[in-house]
């Protein structure tokens, strides 16, 4: 089972929050702070869930979301939306969608139930 | 002389007297006249080709009902509904257009000494029922173009308040938590704060925005106060809230005048946050003040993702903004900017003015010019 994530928000105060809970459960955690950055880690690393924001300057969720899963490695990643208006998200493929706000204990039972 | 034919060969002439009565409309928009006479030509023009076609009994009785066919004055009213809206004309606005239109075309015509003979009354029923048209088209697009800019103002109300609401759920579930260290508490602690304090300052912002829109005052409380001290609480308002911002601040000497301090305070603020959010990589943010015998300019600058050109004329206004530039690319998707439109009312209230240039070689300035005097309203 592969415990890595790579978590991607443009809100460094939410990124932090996160990281604490996702090491708090057992996961070894990558961040980044847009799609961007995020498509750039994916060069050299393969971790077993992306947990994306939608809503980022420069590269949205969605963009990073189709990259993804028109790269070889990505096609079957979990992946996982973190957004406050999830109606909004418009991607065609296999992804899950947690709703923000949300707490610790639905975060762990996502990404236990994805990374499973 | 046919109504039709008076309308284009005196086209100028009827344009001058309604731009004169569109003038007295004192409204703040974002049109440039030459915009607004173009669209009150394109309507006109429609309007004399439509006079001069053929129409069936049933055809008139369709337009009278509303159910318009889609034809050049349908068109044109459409493009003036839109541009309106665009231009931050409210709708009374765009009404009171029309009616000058109307009341221009048939004055100047009639000035003409023309008897109303059958053919002139129902040259004089075809114009009426194409003003009509034009008008309702161009309520009905304004209209449109107003709702779908209101449901994207509350999405991304929704969205910009649970954001932080997100980041103090999460802490305060984690907190609860069996395994929490003391390391994580101090960690999570001032995150909380942050962003309890950034949704009370989306709520302050909001509610100033729907008191302004509703008409009611800004309450304002004048005194003698020093600018450079404004700038430095701001600083410090804006350091709690971007900790790993540079803010780099050049205001050497005292600027006395007599300020609203709290209010002022809320514009640098506002734009020492924004500049913040927006900035390059690592880069600082600088705020500048200086002053002359009469008043003092602050302007607040960052590198960094730009304002697209297409945004820059309605950032002051919220609506305008989200109808205008549905999504910026190169910065956040989302944010209304209310901000800004506060940042604009309380400097208008010190007789003072705001603008915002962003280039390629010196990134986004925006600068508050304020007059040192208490203003006379």
């Amino acid at each position: 089972m592969n415990k890595s994530i790579l978590i991607v928000d443009d809100e460094p105060d939410f990124l932090d929050v996160i990281e604490v809970a996702l090491v708090m459960g057992g996961y070894h955690v990558t961040r980044a702070k847009d799609g961007r950055q995020a498509w750039e880690i994916l060069d050299s690393e393969t971790p077993g869930i992306i947990l994306s924001d939608y809503s980022m300057p420069r590269m949205n969720g969605c963009e990073l979301f189709e990259l993804v899963r028109n790269s070889w490695r990505g096609k079957n990643m979990p992946f996982i939306f973190m957004s406050a208006t999830p109606e909004l998200i418009s991607s065609v493929g296999t992804y899950s969608v947690l709703r923000k706000p949300f707490q610790f204990d639905a975060l762990m039972a996502k990404v236990d139930s994805m990374c499973s | 002389m046919k109504l039709s034919t008076f309308i284009i060969t005196n086209m100028e002439q009827v344009l001058a007297e309604w731009d004169r009565f569109a003038r007295t409309l004192e409204l703040e928009s974002l049109l440039s006249r030459k915009e607004v006479r173009d669209h009150a030509e394109q309507i006109l023009r429609a309007i004399a080709l439509d006079i001069d076609t053929q129409q069936s009994a049933e055809q008139q009785q369709r337009k009278s009902q509303g159910l318009s066919p889609e034809n050049t004055v349908a068109s044109g009213a459409s493009v003036y509904g839109t541009a309106r809206q665009h231009g931050g004309f409210t709708l009374l606005q765009l009404t009171a257009e029309f009616r000058a239109l109307r009341a221009t075309v048939q004055r100047l015509w009639f000035a003409l000494g023309n008897e109303l003979t059958p053919a002139h009354s129902a040259d004089l029923i075809r114009f009426n029922e194409a003003i009509d048209q034009a008008l309702a088209e161009a309520v009905a697009t304004y209209a449109a173009q107003a709702s779908r800019a209101k449901d994207t103002f509350l999405a991304i109300l929704g969205h910009d308040l649970r954001n932080p609401l997100a980041t103090i759920a999460l802490s305060s579930s984690l907190m609860a938590q069996p395994a929490m260290t003391k390391e994580a508490v101090a960690l999570l602690a001032p995150r909380i704060k942050r962003s309890a304090s950034m949704m009370n300052s989306m709520i302050n912002d909001l509610l100033e925005y729907a008191r302004a829109e509703l008409g009611g005052e800004m309450p304002m409380a004048f005194a003698d106060a020093d600018m450079r001290d404004i700038c430095h609480s701001a600083v410090i308002d804006a350091s709690a809230v971007h900790p790993h911002c540079s803010f780099v601040v050049d205001a050497k000497e005292p600027v006395p005048g007599c300020f609203d301090q709290i209010r002022l305070q809320q514009v640098f603020t506002n734009l020492l946050n924004n500049a913040a959010q927006y900035r390059g990589d690592e880069l600082p943010v600088t705020m500048r003040l200086s002053s002359d015998a009469d008043s003092a300019t602050i302007s607040i600058q960052n590198t960094g993702a730009l304002i697209p050109k297409e945004a820059v004329d309605a950032i002051f206004d919220p609506m305008v903004q989200l109808a205008v530039v549905p999504q910026q690319r190169e910065r956040a998707t989302t944010s209304l900017g209310l901000g800004l439109y506060i940042a604009k009312k309380i400097t208008e209230a010190h007789d003072g003015s705001i603008g915002v240039e962003s280039r390629d070689s010196t990134g986004t300035t925006f600068t508050v010019v304020i007059p040192k005097a208490r203003p006379r309203h």
